[in-house]
Formats: structure tokens, sequence, C-alpha cells
């Protein structure tokens, strides 16, 4: 009975139902692209920024005794995963092999100092820690000078954080857009089986197999505009990106919540249209 | 639940209107028993179906009480309510038929509804349709019969589900002799085998042959 009841409010606006669910199918497609996108970008981010190396050039008098005092209060701070020292012959040998050739040979002298090379834990630090961190360093008396790549740190943050607002708003403006969809398709529904739900009340169907209905057409509808969404999303991205094997961070996880989250709206929007389309036939005489 | 009562249906002191002009009832009531037999009449524009949409619960008085079997409407809530009307067969002036499906599932939806523990069989129920000469119409949906025939399977979908109050708006307004002879006898049986009936009609002395008490809106009672 209530599965007959079911099936036969959705034949009743199959052109609707369909067309909700197409353009439902593309706002979260829209939605769960951002979502990938932003997570793919937050991790590349990440894993660029646990790269991150700390250049920490000591004074040239540094004695052993300063470097291990250098390195005491460096390894204190968190995030560090692990730092190397670089005595001044090894940095030699390092840039004559990128500029092909031995700069002693033409000054007489090696002008490289000590320094240490600070690593840190993926995910433990950002741009504005790590300008912290460094003035900190840059503040004690064995050292000379704190480098690292700041200006890139800092636009490759800049970045990521404009990412994450647009994909705010986008995100937003799905919710918006699908919800008025979903409550569009139950007044709709509800507006065309009005006389059907008025004449089953008369025949005496129990309100809440009407509410249960109800419910398993918002359920239905936000299952397959969910799933929907994550299909068009797998094929936006086979597309655009043709060498990209498998979808980084399509888990069965994100694929729960980008069905589940339509369910919710889905049933919210039941709530909305509710509130002022389904009154009361006994009190308002409807 | 609906208590026990000896009486089916109790109109009490019921006050009704649309504008404020417009008064339709004022303090008007009546008593039916259960298995009794209740004949509204009056001329057009009397209040005969504001009476039913009354009792159908489509609209509320503005003073006074609609009891059934002891119980008043107003104080049902929404389950008490489809109870009740499950126990019922109302055949309104408005189409009571699903458009959105088959004559015969028209007829085994209102069965399925039915609080009634006997249900007829798929022949009982062609049995039915047959004498009104709609059984070849069962796989046909409502908009393809005419009004009158509308009207038969609606008569057919309230007794098919046994009910213990029929309540049979204006019979005589979309049906022919014929028909309405047929009709009426099926809904004589119903009452013999205990089912009370309000029917109202504009010629209320066709149905004196049921046996029951008369009400005329005009305000004359035989």
């Amino acid at each position: 009975m209530i599965l007959g009841e079911f099936w036969r409010g959705l034949k009743s606006g199959i052109v609707e139902l369909l067309s909700a669910l197409i353009a439902a199918g593309l706002l979260f497609a829209l939605g769960d692209s951002a979502i990938l996108a932003t997570i793919t970008l937050s991790s590349f981010s990440s894993e660029l920024k646990s790269e991150s190396v700390l250049e920490v050039f000591l004074i040239d008098e540094i004695t052993q005794d300063g470097i291990d005092s250098a390195k005491t209060y460096i390894s204190s701070l968190s995030g560090v995963s692990n730092m190397t020292v670089k005595d001044p012959e090894a940095a030699m040998d390092e840039m004559s092999a990128i500029l092909g050739s031995d700069m002693t040979d033409v000054l007489g002298f090696n002008p490289l100092p000590f320094s240490l090379e600070v690593r840190f834990e993926p995910g433990s630090c950002d741009a504005d820690y790590l300008n912290r961190i460094s003035s900190g360093i840059a503040l004690r008396d064995e050292v000379m000078e704190v480098q690292y790549a700041s200006e890139w740190l800092d636009n490759l943050e800049k970045l990521t954080r404009t990412t994450y607002i647009i994909t705010g708003i986008l995100l937003a403006l799905v919710i918006i857009s699908s919800l008025f969809i979903f409550v569009s398709l139950h007044r709709h529904i509800s507006t065309r089986r009005r006389d059907i739900v008025r004449n089953l009340r008369l025949l005496g169907i129990p309100p809440q197999s009407l509410i249960v209905i109800s419910m398993m057409r918002a359920i239905f509808v936000g299952i397959i505009a969910g799933a929907a969404g994550v299909g068009i999303t797998i094929l936006l991205w086979k597309l655009c990106c043709n060498y990209v094997v498998t979808i980084p961070f399509l888990t069965t996880g994100f694929t729960v919540l980008a069905i589940a989250a339509p369910v919710l709206l889905a049933l919210i929007s039941l709530l909305i249209s509710a509130g002022r389309s389904q009154s009361n036939l006994f009190a308002s005489g409807s | 639940m609906i208590s026990e009562s000896q009486t089916c249906l109790e109109v009490a002191n019921v006050t009704f209107h649309y504008q404020p002009e417009h008064e339709v009832f004022s303090g008007f009531g009546f008593t039916l028993p259960v298995g009794g037999v209740m004949v509204v009449g009056g001329p057009v524009g009397s209040g005969k179906t504001t009476l039913v949409r009354l009792i159908a619960g489509l609209l509320k008085p503005d003073s006074g009480e609609i009891k059934v079997s002891g119980k008043s409407t107003s104080s049902l809530n929404a389950r008490e309510r489809a109870w009740m009307l499950s126990g019922w067969g109302m055949i309104l002036e408005d189409s009571t038929i699903l458009n959105d499906r088959t004559v015969r599932d028209n007829i085994m939806t209102s069965v399925r509804l039915s609080s009634s523990r006997i249900r007829p069989s798929r022949n009982e129920i062609d049995s039915m349709l047959r004498q009104f000469g709609l059984v070849e119409k069962a796989t046909r949906f409502p908009e393809a019969l005419s009004k009158g025939e509308q009207k038969l399977v609606q008569l057919v979908m309230a007794c098919a589900r046994n009910p213990v109050f029929l309540l049979w708006d204006d019979p005589d307004s979309a049906l022919d002799e014929e028909h309405l002879d047929i009709a009426l006898e099926l809904i004589h049986r119903k009452n013999l085998a205990g089912t009370t009936l309000l029917i109202t009609s504009t010629h209320p002395e066709k149905y004196k042959e049921f046996g029951g008490s008369i009400l005329n809106l005009a305000g004359v009672e035989t």
C-alpha cells in the first residue's frame, strides 16, 4: 500500500521529477568536484609545506658548542622532524655541483658558513608558523641568517585560503539552490496530488502513512540526486583529466557523504514545503 | 478508538456559517441510531451538502458538536479520525475517486484502507461492478468514465468496504432511474446487514421505502 502510493506519487510528476534530479545532480556534481579539488589542493599544499626546508646559516666564528646550542634550540620547536648540520666543505661541494665549477679556485677560500637544514613533519607548519620561528631563530647569537621560500609559501597559503572561500561560497549556493529545487518538487507533487491525498484521507489512510510516503519520496530523490552528482563528478574528472586513473580522495566515505548530504537536504526541504502546502485537511476544510 | 454506543451519529446544536450574513445552521441537531436511516431533504441551497461536509470533517462547525458513536469528532486526533473514516463509506458531491488509478485499483484501495475485517473477493467486486455495467470498464481510468459512471464507482468503492456508516450526498443528481434503483437496492441490502445510512436529496420522498426518518432542512421533520 505505502510502496504503491510512493510510486504513484513519483509517477504523478515524472517530467518535473526527472528535471529536478538532473538539475540537482549537476549542482551536487559541482559541489563534489569543488570539494575534491579543494581537498586535492589542500593535500598538495600541505605536502609541499612539509617539504619546506629552513636553512639556518650560522656565524663564521661558530664553535661546536654554538652549533650544539642552536641544534638544541631548534629541536625543541614544535613540528621539527629532523635537522642536518652541513659543514662549509659539504655546502661548497653542493654549490660547485650546481654551478659546475669550484668557487674556492676563484676566491682562494671557502666563504660558506656552517648551516643547519631543518625539515618539518607533514601538516605541522604553515607560512605563518615558518615566519614566526625563523624570526625567533634569527635572533639567536649563533645564527647569522635564516632562509626559506617565504614568498612562495605565502602565495601557496593565499591560494589555498582563496580556494576554501570559493568552495565555501559554491557549497552555500549548491545547498540553497538544491533546497529550492527540492522544495519546488515537493510542492509540485503535493499540489498535483492534493485531491488524491484528500480522497485517501477520506478513505481513512492513517496520517503516519502519508508522512512515511513523503519521507520515502524525499529519501529516494536525495539518493538519486546524490548518486547522480557522484556519477557526473567521476565523468567530469575522467573527461577533464583523462590521464587520471583514479580520482584522488573519491573514497567510499566521501561517496557515502556525497549521497547522505542530498538526502538530508531533501528531508529538510520536505519539512519546509510541508510547513506551507500540507495544511491539515480537517482543520482547513480544503 | 471510538466507544460503542447505540447512537451512530449525533449532530448537537450545530451552528455554521460561510459568511457572517449567511448562516446555514443555527442550533441544528438530530440523532441517527446504529443501523438506522436518515434522509435529509430540502431544496437547493438549504445546506444538505454543507451538513455532509460537516459530518465528513471537511468543514468545522462554528459551535455545537458532531458525535460519532458517542465521541465528539472535534476531540479526535488525526489518527483517530482516520480510523473513524476507515469504517465509513462516502459518496460525496465532490468526487472521492482517485484519478491516478484504474476503477478496479480504486475499489481495491478503498477496501485495503477499510477497517472492516470482511474483505470482498475480486469476484464479489466484479459482481458489484457487473450490476452497473462497469465490469468491462474496470481497467479504465476514471477520466474515461461519465459523471454517472464515476458516481457508481464511488458507490462500489463505498459498499465494497462494508462500512458501518454510509453517507451519500444527493444520489439522484447524476444517475438515471435504472441505475439509481440498482444502487438503492444495494445500499438497502447494506442497511439490512447493519450499515447506518444518511442520504441527502432534493426529493426525500423517493427514499420512503427505506423506512427511516426524513429530516427536511426547510424545517419540517416527519
